[in-house]
């Protein structure tokens, strides 16, 4: 049996994926296969998780995958918040799509003989797709690195699975996507220990289970739900005459009114985009995270 | 001071010297008198409380929930059908640890329609994590009334309480009892001080939702609590009698069992009857005996064995019946006999639903039908 | 009102709301107004999803969550327990989505306006179930697709109109009911505050459009719900002492202006 744990953010379409991938193995790849979602509700942005099984065999175990084989993770930005190593086995496979190269020693967390592929699909999925659903892709990438499941297969499921107005554009985008990942042979083993386990997925909340008394109402705690974000609002400080409309508008409370300055405190933005939206002056940019790492968030922001 | 009152009545005066605050209840019949009685109470002004005219029974549990976490120490009274809508929010109650009492005049359910009386409604709400005691006298009913806020907010129960009495045997049967001074009864239960409550100082949340990781720590806590209650109930029951010179046995009651062969297994108001005919049938020489279980919920295994030590046959009275298996009562009592090296023999007895009446000549029948079982 | 003036604090902090959520914006803006003297009881609902999840409380007031027909009933109860303690200060603010309040929560609301209880019902209009994966509610306006009732050859999305919530209550001879939009936060915090002042009672339904259950990007939250009021497609009404005002739209602009940019009419356009 073959278990294979999939990471990304509600609206990105991972439990599309799983299902994708399942698909495509039972009804094209002579397969058996289960996928199923973490079981619970799904937010736009908050981190997700979904799970495909593949046998041989009939499989009858229905408990969650603790141990997978595979981790295949859509967005980098869930590895500041989410232990996406957690259970790896030894020998197994990690699939990234991302562009930064620093993610804070994760090489030297991965599981022994981890077979590390780190990809970047999302800019291609843009430019293809006009949005940045990389769960075709990234279906196709692990396709393409495994062998578990025919090529042929993958297109028939995601032809099967997509609503017909999207098949045409996903199609081209899973076909890129599968050739550059077979062109891809960067194979990372691992160095030292297992990364640490954390048995809290949803957002920030690290609690150690003996503080937990679950018998007395909760206190106030919250979850930095920062890291949800792919794009940044960048003030323009130019621009902005303080009017406080942003400040009114964000759902999140992540504006700071200072005397003189507006500022944004990322902490719990999600980078919904609102303030960018109504500010009167267009002073507030949309950034790319990624880009930001890059150190060129105000450049692209177009602020001098 | 002396009196002569039904069963609803009492709880009514129960609920008055318990000095509950909030009321919240909807109109059942056979409940109806309860709620009734201590609307009179508060128009009269003999008992201050804040009395709300819900539109569901459903409703009334949440207003009580609503007021329990403000910090009022809350009645509310159903039956049959109203239990049944409530059904939702006892599970709320229990799992967010809410002590309050309850008063549950049992009918049967519909269909077909009843009024009239059984253990149907309170014994299907067995797993809804409240406490359920059941009554046998009007007396007991006022008493096990103040008893119950006692048990529920004693901190290491924090469990709601069912108060369970037969509809019209014991909710419309006027009797003598004895109804204690609110003195007495000051001292006996003293004001509820929740640790935790809505404060505008200390936010917190009641009603939590939680995940797989960390919900099965929050009903394991419950289950830990409802065995905790079992001491407390007994404990409680003792310090009634300390107080007020009556007691109840605490999570059972036994009559004439300690030599018995034959052991009658009963909840609420036919345990009464059933003394009367252990009676009679002890002068003919039968060893016979009746045991009451007054908690069906925490379900008093050991006490239960203990009692039926020397019986040959426990026979079990069940106003109720689990559809497709047999009556609840006689399943939990094999359930709790199992393993002993030399269990008695359990036979079940399904009677009394929707308000048959049960005879003296039916239990007798019982017990001849148990001397005369080759089991 | 000045944006200035209202209180920096947030009481509404690190939700697992959607990003661009409207219910959120509406909750934290009614918590501008109300401020810290606030008991919420809420029931299950996206709200409740995102805001109270063990070890989580994303306010920085007590909430309160019960069964979700009863949110009303429960107030009740909060304002009952509140005035034993000589607590009537504080404010009651029971919160439902349109399903909790328009739907399974109906019959507890209109009990407890009828027994006059003071407290404030807020409700989030976002016009279907989102919890639970967007179902159509009574409060779904007509044509829209939803995921019971989907557009097909036999289907084109709702088939019935929106059920008028705000006569509904206003039938109960409410003091004070109103229904506004976080487009408008002026006239939605005057409403709040209105709300604050009233003896009894008050109603407040709030649109509050959701980003995933909609169908549009999450920076059109805002937007749309002015574009609901700029095309009549929402009406910002106000019932006070038996007489029921609309604000009125003097050049409304086309309803295809609001409709083309969600995926739920796309089906219409």
């Amino acid at each position: 049996m073959l278990q294979i744990r999939w990471h990304g953010r509600g609206g990105q379409g991972v439990v599309t994926a799983a299902r994708i991938f399942g698909r495509a193995a039972a009804i094209y790849g002579g397969k058996y296969a289960q996928s199923f979602p973490y079981f619970g509700t799904e937010r736009r942005g908050a981190p997700v998780t979904a799970f495909t099984r593949l046998s041989e065999q009939p499989i009858r175990d229905r408990s969650q995958v603790y141990e997978p084989d595979c981790v295949v993770v859509l967005d980098e930005t869930l590895l500041e918040s989410v232990d996406v190593l957690q259970g790896l086995r030894p020998g197994g496979i990690l699939v990234l799509n991302g562009s930064r190269t620093n993610h804070q020693g994760l090489k030297f967390k991965l599981p022994e003989n981890t077979a590390f592929y780190q990809i970047e699909v999302t800019s291609l999925a843009q430019e293809i797709l006009g949005v940045p659903i990389v769960n075709t892709a990234m279906v196709s990438v692990l396709a393409a690195v495994t062998s578990w499941v025919p090529w042929e297969a993958i297109k028939k499921a995601i032809q099967d699975i997509l609503p017909s107005h999207l098949v045409e554009k996903n199609l081209r985008l899973a076909e890129e996507a599968f050739h550059r990942a077979l062109a891809l042979r960067q194979v990372a083993s691992s160095q030292g220990g297992e990364g640490e386990p954390n048995s809290k997925s949803k957002g920030n909340l690290h609690l150690p289970a003996d503080n937990l008394q679950p018998n007395l109402p909760t206190p106030h705690l919250v979850a930095r739900t920062g890291s949800w974000r792919i794009q940044r609002p960048v003030i323009d400080p130019w621009k902005c005459n303080d009017c406080l409309i942003c400040w009114l508008f964000c759902p999140e409370g992540s504006i700071r009114r200072g005397e003189s300055c507006t500022s944004i405190d990322l902490t719990y933005c999600k980078g919904c985009g609102i303030c960018a939206r109504e500010c009167p002056r267009q002073a507030i940019h949309m950034v790319d995270e990624a880009l930001i790492s890059q150190g060129e968030g105000e450049r692209l922001a177009g602020i001098s | 001071m002396r009196e002569y009152l039904n069963g609803n009545e009492a709880v009514a005066h129960a609920v008055r010297l318990a000095r509950a605050e909030v009321v919240a209840a909807y109109p059942i019949t056979p409940q109806s008198t309860i709620v009734e009685e201590i609307a009179a109470q508060i128009a009269r002004g003999e008992m201050e409380a804040e009395y709300i005219r819900v539109e569901s029974e459903h409703a009334a549990l949440a207003a009580c929930f609503g007021a329990a976490v403000s910090g009022s120490r809350v009645f509310t009274a159903t039956s049959s059908q109203g239990l049944a809508y409530m059904f939702e929010m006892l599970h709320y109650v229990s799992g967010a640890r809410i002590p309050m009492v309850m008063a549950v005049a049992n009918r049967g359910l519909a269909a077909p329609w009843t009024i009239w009386a059984d253990h149907q409604d309170s014994v299907s709400c067995r797993d809804t994590g409240w406490i359920q005691l059941y009554v046998e006298t009007a007396q007991e009913a006022l008493d096990t009334c103040l008893q119950a806020y006692k048990i529920a907010e004693d901190p290491r129960v924090l469990t709601p309480v069912m108060l369970c009495l037969d509809g019209y045997v014991l909710s419309h049967t006027e009797e003598i009892l004895d109804i204690p001074s609110q003195e007495d009864v000051d001292r006996f239960l003293p004001p509820y001080r929740p640790q935790v409550l809505v404060d505008t100082r200390r936010p917190v949340v009641f009603g939590v939702g939680a995940g797989p990781d960390i919900y099965p720590s929050f009903k394991k806590a419950q289950q830990e609590a409802m065995e905790r209650a079992k001491e407390v109930i007994k404990r409680v029951d003792e310090e009634f009698y300390a107080f007020f010179g009556r007691r109840y046995g605490g999570l059972v009651e036994e009559y004439r069992c300690h030599d018995a062969e034959v052991v009658l297994v009963t909840l609420g108001a036919i345990t009464g009857t059933a003394r009367e005919v252990v009676d009679s049938l002890r002068r003919e020489g039968a060893k016979v005996g009746v045991l009451r279980l007054r908690a069906l919920r925490p379900f008093p295994v050991e006490d239960l064995r203990e009692s039926v030590k020397s019986a040959r046959v426990v026979a079990v009275l069940d106003r109720n019946c689990s559809f497709g298996y047999e009556g609840v009562v006689c399943t939990e009592v094999k359930a709790a006999l199992f393993g002993l090296k030399q269990p008695p023999s359990v036979i079940g007895f399904v009677a009394g639903l929707g308000g048959q009446d049960i005879r003296k000549e039916n239990i007798e029948g019982i017990f001849r039908s148990c001397f005369n079982s080759d089991v | 009102m000045k944006i200035r003036d209202l209180p920096e604090d947030e009481l509404v902090v690190g939700s697992f709301a959607c990003a661009g959520c409207g219910g959120i914006l509406a909750v934290r803006l009614a918590l501008k107004i109300l401020g810290p003297e606030t008991v919420i009881v809420t029931t299950p609902s996206c709200l409740l999803g995102v805001t109270t999840f063990y070890p989580q409380l994303a306010f920085k007031v007590p909430c309160v969550n019960v069964t979700f027909p009863s949110t009303a009933a429960a107030v009740s109860g909060v304002v009952a327990g509140l005035k034993r303690r000589g607590k009537e200060h504080i404010t009651v603010l029971g919160i439902a989505g349109d399903g909790g309040t328009v739907d399974i929560g109906l019959q507890a609301l209109s009990g407890a306006i009828e027994r006059g209880d003071n407290f404030i019902f807020l409700c989030y209009d976002n016009e279907a179930y989102m919890n639970t994966g967007v179902q159509r509610s009574g409060s779904t306006p007509l044509g829209a697709h939803t995921t019971t009732t989907p557009v097909g050859e036999m289907l084109k999305g709702e088939d019935r109109p929106k059920k008028d919530m705000l006569r509904i209550v206003a039938a109960h001879d409410i003091p004070y009911a109103a229904t506004a939009s976080i487009g408008y936060p002026q006239d939605y915090l005057r409403k709040i505050q209105k709300a604050k002042e009233t003896k009894g009672p008050a109603y407040i339904q709030v649109l509050s459009p959701c980003p995933p259950g909609w169908g549009y990007p999450s920076d059109l939250t805002v937007h749309l719900a002015r574009l609901a009021v700029q095309t009549g497609a929402w009406t910002l009404a106000e019932y006070e002492q038996g007489k029921l005002t609309v604000k009125k739209i003097d050049h409304p602009k086309p309803l295809r202006e609001y409709l083309s940019l969600q995926a739920r009419f796309a089906h219409l356009i």
